[in-house]
C-alpha cells in the first residue's frame, strides 16, 4: 500500500491565521500538502487551473474563509459547488463570522461543514486536528479524478 | 435639557394680550348695557305713547257722551239721561289730568298745548253751553251752534294730539331699531375682533409650541444618534479588536508551547506575562462586546413568566450549583415584561455571584418576588460575605472589583451587565447588605399578565 499525500487548499487572507493552520497541519499524522492562497480570485484560479496555477493539483479538501478580498468566499463556494468536476470536493468553511445568515447561506451553497474559528489557540489547534482527522482519515473521499 | 426661559410658557398669554382681551370684553359689555338702557327707556316711551292714545280716544268718547247726554236732555227733557253726566265729567277731568302729566315727557311735549286747549274749550263749553241748557234757559237754543263749534274744535285738538302721539311712537320705534342695529354692530365688531385676537394668540402659541417641540425632537434625535453611535462604536471597537488580539494571544501561546524550557528562565517568564496579558485583554474585550450587545442586540420586551428565564439560568449553572452544594429556594414568580435571553443572563449573574462570594460556607440562595404599583421587585438573597455599604454603588460600574484576582476571579462585568439589562427594561437595581451579613440584590420589572403574554 502506497502512502498517499493528501492535497489541502487553504483559502485564507489573514497571514497569521494561515500560518497557525499551517503549524497545526505540520503536527498532523497524515502526510499532506497544504497550499495557501490569500484571496477569492486566486482560489478560483487555483481550482480552475488558470493563470499561474495552470499546474495546480486538484485538492482533496478545501478550507475556505468567507470574508475574502477580490472574490468573496461565498461566491467561491457557489462556483466550486456548481461545477460538475469540482463539486464533489469537500469544502470546510473556517471563519470568524458567527452570523446566522452566513451559516445558512454556506449550507445552502452546499458547504460540507461550517466551523467558527475559536478564539483560544489550544481550541484552534484541536479543531484543525479534528478537521484533519475526520476529513483525511475517517471519511472516504471521492476518487481524485486526475 | 435647557428649560424654556421667561414667564411665558408654551401655553401662556402675554400681559399685553390679556389687557387687550379684557378691554374688548369691557367695551362689549358697556355697549350691551347702554343698548339695554336705551331699549328699556324706549319701551317705557312706547308704552306712554300707547297710553296717551288710549287716553285721547277715551277723552273723545267722554266728550261725545257728554254732548249727546246734554242734547238728549234738551230734546226730550228726561232727567235720567243726565244720571251719568257728572260721573262722565269727572272721568274726563281725570283723563285730561293724566294726559297733562304724560305730556311732560320729552317726546310727548307737543301734546301739552292741545291738551290745554281741550281743557279750556271744555270748561268754556261746560260753563257757557251745557250749564245754561241744563238749567233750562230760554236762550239756550241759541247756544247750540256755538256749542257745536267748541265740540268740533276739541275733536280737532284731540285728533292732532293723536298725531303727536303716533309720531312719538314711530320715532321711538325707529330709535329702538337704530340702537339695536348699532349695538349689534358694535358687539359683533368687538366679538370679531376678539375672535381675531384669540386666533392670533392661539396661532402664536401654537407656533411657539411647535418650535419648542421640534427643538426637543431634534435634541432627542441628536442624543439618540450620539447614543447609538457610541454603542455602535463600543460594539465595533470590541468586535474588531478581537481579531488582532486573537493573533497576539495565539502566537504568544504558540511561542509558549513550542519554546517553553528551550530558552532561558527570563524568556519563559516574559512569555508567560505576554500570554497572561493577552488572555486577560481578550476577556475584557469579550466583556465589552457582551456589555454593548445588551443595547445593540436586545430583543423587544414581551410578557413572559419569570419562571422560564430562572429555570434556564439554573440549568446553565447546574455544575456550579452541584460544585458548591448550593441550596436554591425559589418562590412563585410573576409574569413581567422582558427579554427572555437578557433576564436569563441577569438571574444567572446574580445567582452565580451569590454562590461565588460564599465564604466557603454552603451557599443558601433565595429568590423572592413582591408586587407594588404595577411593578414587581425581584430579590436574590444570599448568606455570603456581604458588601460594605460604601461599595453599594460602585459594584454596578463596569470593571469595578472589590477583590484581587487572587481572591476571586473575574473582570468585574457581571453586575454592570445586570444593571444595563435592568436599565433597558426600565427598572432599578440595588443591593442591601452589610459586610459578613449576606447580601440581597433587588431589581424591579414592569408587571404583565399572562393574557398579554399570549397576545404578544
Amino acid at each position: 500500500m502506497t502512502i498517499q499525500t493528501i492535497e489541502v487548499l487553504l483559502v485564507e487572507d489573514s497571514p497569521s491565521d494561515a500560518r497557525l493552520t499551517q503549524e497545526a497541519f505540520k503536527d498532523g499524522k497524515i502526510r499532506n500538502n497544504l497550499s495557501i492562497v490569500g484571496d477569492g480570485a486566486e482560489a478560483l484560479d487555483y481550482l480552475f487551473r488558470k493563470g499561474k496555477h495552470v499546474e495546480a493539483r486538484r485538492p482533496d479538501l478545501v478550507l475556505l474563509d468567507l470574508n475574502l478580498p477580490k472574490v468573496d468566499g461565498r461566491e467561491v463556494l457557489r462556483r466550486v459547488k456548481s461545477d460538475p468536476h469540482l463539486g464533489s470536493i469537500p469544502v470546510v468553511i473556517l471563519t470568524t463570522s458567527e452570523a446566522e445568515e452566513d451559516v445558512a447561506k454556506a449550507y445552502e451553497y452546499h458547504a460540507n461543514c461550517y466551523i467558527r474559528k475559536p478564539v483560544d489557540l489550544a481550541r484552534f489547534l484541536e479543531i484543525v486536528s479534528v478537521i484533519e482527522n475526520f476529513w483525511l482519515t475517517v471519511v472516504k473521499l471521492p476518487p481524485n479524478a486526475e | 435639557m435647557q428649560q424654556a426661559t421667561g414667564s411665558q410658557g408654551p401655553g401662556g398669554i402675554s400681559p399685553a394680550s390679556t389687557f387687550l382681551l379684557v378691554g374688548i370684553v369691557i367695551i362689549a359689555i358697556v355697549t350691551g348695557i347702554v343698548a339695554y338702557g336705551v331699549i328699556r327707556d324706549s319701551r317705557a316711551a312706547l308704552i306712554d305713547a300707547y297710553l296717551v292714545r288710549l287716553d285721547l280716544q277715551r277723552a273723545q268718547t267722554l266728550i261725545t257722551e257728554e254732548v249727546t247726554a246734554v242734547r238728549g236732555y234738551v230734546s226730550i227733557r228726561q232727567r235720567p239721561l243726565l244720571a251719568n253726566f257728572d260721573a262722565t265729567d269727572r272721568e274726563l277731568q281725570y283723563t285730561l289730568d293724566s294726559l297733562r302729566a304724560r305730556a311732560r315727557r320729552p317726546l310727548l311735549s307737543g301734546l301739552s298745548a292741545d291738551v290745554a286747549d281741550v281743557e279750556a274749550m271744555h270748561a268754556r263749553w261746560h260753563r257757557s253751553v251745557a250749564a245754561p241748557l241744563l238749567a233750562g234757559s230760554a236762550a239756550a237754543a241759541r247756544l247750540e251752534p256755538s256749542g257745536n263749534l267748541l265740540v268740533d274744535h276739541m275733536n280737532a285738538d284731540l285728533t292732532a294730539a293723536q298725531g303727536v302721539a303716533e309720531a312719538a311712537a314711530a320715532s321711538t320705534e325707529s330709535s329702538v331699531a337704530r340702537t339695536v342695529a348699532v349695538s349689534i354692530g358694535v358687539i359683533v365688531f368687538f366679538v370679531v375682533m376678539l375672535g381675531i385676537v384669540a386666533l392670533r394668540l392661539e396661532y402664536v402659541r401654537f407656533a411657539k409650541e411647535r418650535a419648542l417641540r421640534s427643538e426637543i425632537d431634534e435634541r432627542n434625535q441628536a442624543l439618540e444618534r450620539s447614543n447609538a453611535s457610541l454603542q455602535e462604536f463600543a460594539y465595533v471597537a470590541s468586535h474588531d479588536l478581537q481579531e488582532p488580539l486573537r493573533t497576539v494571544a495565539s502566537f504568544t501561546q504558540l511561542l509558549q508551547r513550542r519554546y517553553a524550557g528551550r530558552l532561558d528562565k527570563d524568556a519563559d517568564e516574559f512569555i508567560a506575562f505576554a500570554v497572561d496579558g493577552a488572555t486577560r485583554m481578550q476577556q475584557l474585550v469579550n466583556d465589552i462586546l457582551e456589555y454593548s450587545r445588551i443595547t445593540t442586540h436586545g430583543k423587544p420586551l414581551v410578557a413572559l413568566d419569570l419562571k422560564v428565564p430562572l429555570e434556564r439560568a439554573l440549568t446553565n449553572l447546574r455544575s456550579a450549583i452541584a460544585e458548591h452544594g448550593a441550596a436554591i429556594d425559589v418562590q412563585t414568580l410573576p409574569v413581567v415584561w422582558g427579554d427572555e435571553v437578557q433576564l436569563t443572563q441577569l438571574l444567572q449573574n446574580l445567582v452565580a455571584n451569590s454562590m461565588k462570594y460564599c465564604n466557603h460556607a454552603q451557599p443558601e440562595v433565595a429568590v423572592r418576588a413582591t408586587r407594588s404599583d404595577g411593578e414587581w421587585t425581584i430579590s436574590v438573597h444570599d448568606n455570603g460575605i456581604g458588601i460594605a455599604p460604601e461599595y453599594h454603588e460602585r459594584i454596578f460600574r463596569i470593571f469595578q472589583r472589590l477583590h484581587s484576582r487572587g481572591e476571586y476571579e473575574g473582570t468585574g462585568i457581571g453586575l454592570a451587565i445586570c444593571k444595563r439589562i435592568v436599565d433597558r427594561h426600565g427598572g432599578r437595581i440595588w443591593v442591601e447588605s452589610e459586610e459578613g451579613q449576606g447580601a440581597t440584590f433587588s431589581f424591579t420589572l414592569r408587571a404583565a399578565t399572562a393574557s398579554e403574554g399570549e397576545a404578544g
